[in-house]
């Protein structure tokens, strides 16, 4: 009768408290104090752009450039990457530009950079003519790596912007 | 005994400091506590003591017996427990709503009840918040510094593939997690209020960065703000007013003040580089943050409504995270390939002190007392959260899995 009493008790308070807060405790009638009521999970896969997923490497390479170590420049190599491409990239409607880190550095910085980096594959685009409302910019920080070996030549696989 | 051993073997290693600490607060000074299991010997009732072990480390007021001591709930206590100044003892039970915590606090010299208190909680799965909540009664019973951070959520963001991440709960021991958000690109969760109902976070899902508030018991997701190329929710005012956010419309990332009623953003920095991580300062007056204005990473201060930017930070590289609180602020600063430390320093830039040492240590994040910083370390591939107190000079690791953690609040 006890061992059904404080069950009673139990279920009442956690009936009675659902929806209070982590940090408040409050005293169910057994004297018991409720603790951590239960929290939401909100499954996102499939919803919207979530569906295009990881597609993290376009055109094995390709179309993508890369970076220095914590820069934005891009070096002239990769200038006349873009600009050679520049020609095939005026046929589309859409361009996307999108810029990564490696792993180094830590979480906003390296969602800026990223963008510094795009923003930077932009500027060329347009400087030869394609049309800038042409051209979407984001940046991926370092949550789309191509590799992750952990070597040099890994993380500057990483330090690129890729477009499309 | 050789069980005994394994069993406590992983607390022993994580528990070494992240650094040589000054330890101010003699260990004579602190109370000395046994722990005894009284409950039916199952895997969770053990997990209990090493929660409360460390619940009562952490807190710099007690020194626990890490000894597993198994015993009767209602008898005394052992002789040889006689020379602790007190014995704690727990009853859990488990049922089908959920888990019941009982504890005892007896008195070492006479075996009088200090303290007897019962816990429920809706979910076993939450085991540590119920030892928690009871490490805080005992420290408050005693009259000690509040603890009642141990209480709270961390909530992070751990990557799971390439353009792929969740966000996760976790108590302060990493003991508890649960996903909160999976699926899709989800970053930069902050808590929206003090009492951690609701966070605000970014998602990809639209294609544009927009920011989502969620509230975690009701599951209510409201569309907060969209921009083009990045955006995050750096910090949120005290009353939860008014967000801090990197912003970038013109695919210039600069600090924005954001009014959550009237959804206008004010723009605080102007500079052509690199301004992130912008956070409250001198009670909401100022902000600090992170700029490349120099070539480089380094945290910076400005009033808000003034022009004027200062370097706070003289010490260091590339400083690339920061946070703040009261006349305080941490910092990462980046010492070589894939090292990372952290300082403390004034709100001033002065009084520099490090605060780990070894491996990447990374985003450092104060306490809502201000009293203790929490980190992720990286050290030869494994991950861990790291604790120091600030006033206690206590410092502590718990592991994390080999999953990157993108960012973190709490």
């Amino acid at each position: 009768m006890r061992k059904y009493s404080i069950a009673l008790s139990t279920i009442i308070a956690i009936m009675t408290l659902s929806g209070c807060t982590q940090q408040v405790a409050s005293p169910n009638p057994d004297g018991a104090t409720m603790v951590a009521s239960d929290t939401v999970t909100l499954d996102r896969a499939g919803s919207g752009s979530n569906t295009s997923g990881a597609n993290g490497r376009y055109g094995n390479g390709k179309n993508s450039v890369h970076f220095a170590y914590d820069s934005n420049k891009l070096s002239e190599k990769e200038r006349q990457k873009i600009a050679r491409d520049s020609s095939t990239l005026k046929q589309k409607s859409e361009i996307k530009v999108e810029g990564n880190s490696d792993e180094f550095g830590t979480d906003e910085y390296n969602y800026a950079l990223g963008l510094r980096r795009a923003k930077a594959v932009k500027d060329t685009m347009v400087s030869r003519g394609v049309p800038a409302k042409k051209i979407k910019v984001i940046s991926y920080g370092e949550s789309n790596p191509v590799c992750q070996d952990g070597t040099k030549n890994c993380y500057r696989e990483n330090r690129r912007a890729d477009y499309k | 005994m050789k069980t005994l051993f394994l069993y406590l073997l992983p607390f022993f290693l994580l528990a070494a400091p992240d650094v040589k600490l000054k330890i101010s607060k003699d260990v004579d000074q602190r109370t000395s506590i046994a722990i005894v299991n009284s409950s039916k010997p199952t895997v969770t009732s053990k997990k209990l003591h090493s929660v409360f072990v460390s619940d009562l480390k952490i807190s710099g007021h007690f020194v626990p017996d890490k000894t597993y001591y198994i015993s009767t709930y209602d008898n005394g206590i052992l002789p040889t427990m006689r020379s602790k100044e007190y014995i704690l003892k727990y009853l859990f039970s488990e049922n089908t709503h959920g888990a019941v915590l009982m504890i005892k606090l007896l008195r070492g010299g006479n075996s009088t009840v200090a303290l007897e208190k019962k816990y429920a909680i809706p979910s076993v799965s939450k085991f540590p918040f119920i030892v928690h909540k009871a490490v805080t009664d005992i420290n408050n019973a005693l009259g000690y510094r509040s603890i009642a951070w141990i209480n709270r959520y961390v909530v992070y963001t751990r990557y799971t593939g390439k353009k792929q991440s969740e966000i996760v709960l976790a108590d302060y021991t990493f003991h508890y997690t649960k996903t909160v958000i999976r699926g899709g690109l989800n970053l930069f969760p902050q808590w929206g209020d003090p009492k951690q109902r609701g966070f605000y976070y970014t998602s990809y899902e639209t294609g544009t960065p927009t920011i989502f508030h969620l509230d975690i018991y009701t599951g209510k997701r409201k569309q907060i703000v969209s921009s083009p190329g990045m955006l995050i929710c750096s910090d949120v005012s005290r009353d939860g007013s008014k967000l801090l956010l990197t912003m970038a419309p013109n695919f210039q990332p600069d600090i924005y003040e954001f009014d959550v009623s009237s959804r206008q953003a004010k723009r605080l920095t102007t500079f052509s580089g690199i301004d992130v991580n912008g956070k409250y300062s001198d009670g909401e007056r100022s902000i600090t943050f992170v700029s490349d204005r120099i070539g480089r990473p380094n945290i910076y201060k400005k009033q808000i409504g003034n022009r004027a930017v200062r370097q706070l930070i003289f010490h260091g590289k590339k400083n690339n995270s920061c946070d703040t609180f009261g006349n305080k602020i941490v910092y990462s600063s980046k010492e070589g390939q894939g090292k990372f430390n952290i300082y403390l320093a004034n709100s001033a830039g002065g009084s520099v002190r490090p605060l780990t040492s070894g491996g990447s240590n990374q985003f450092p994040r104060f306490a809502p007392d201000g009293d203790t910083v929490l980190y992720i370390k990286r050290d030869r591939g494994v991950n861990a959260i790291g604790y120091i107190g600030l006033k206690t000079n206590q410092a502590m690791l718990f592991p994390l899995g080999n999953r990157k953690i993108q960012s973190i609040d709490w």
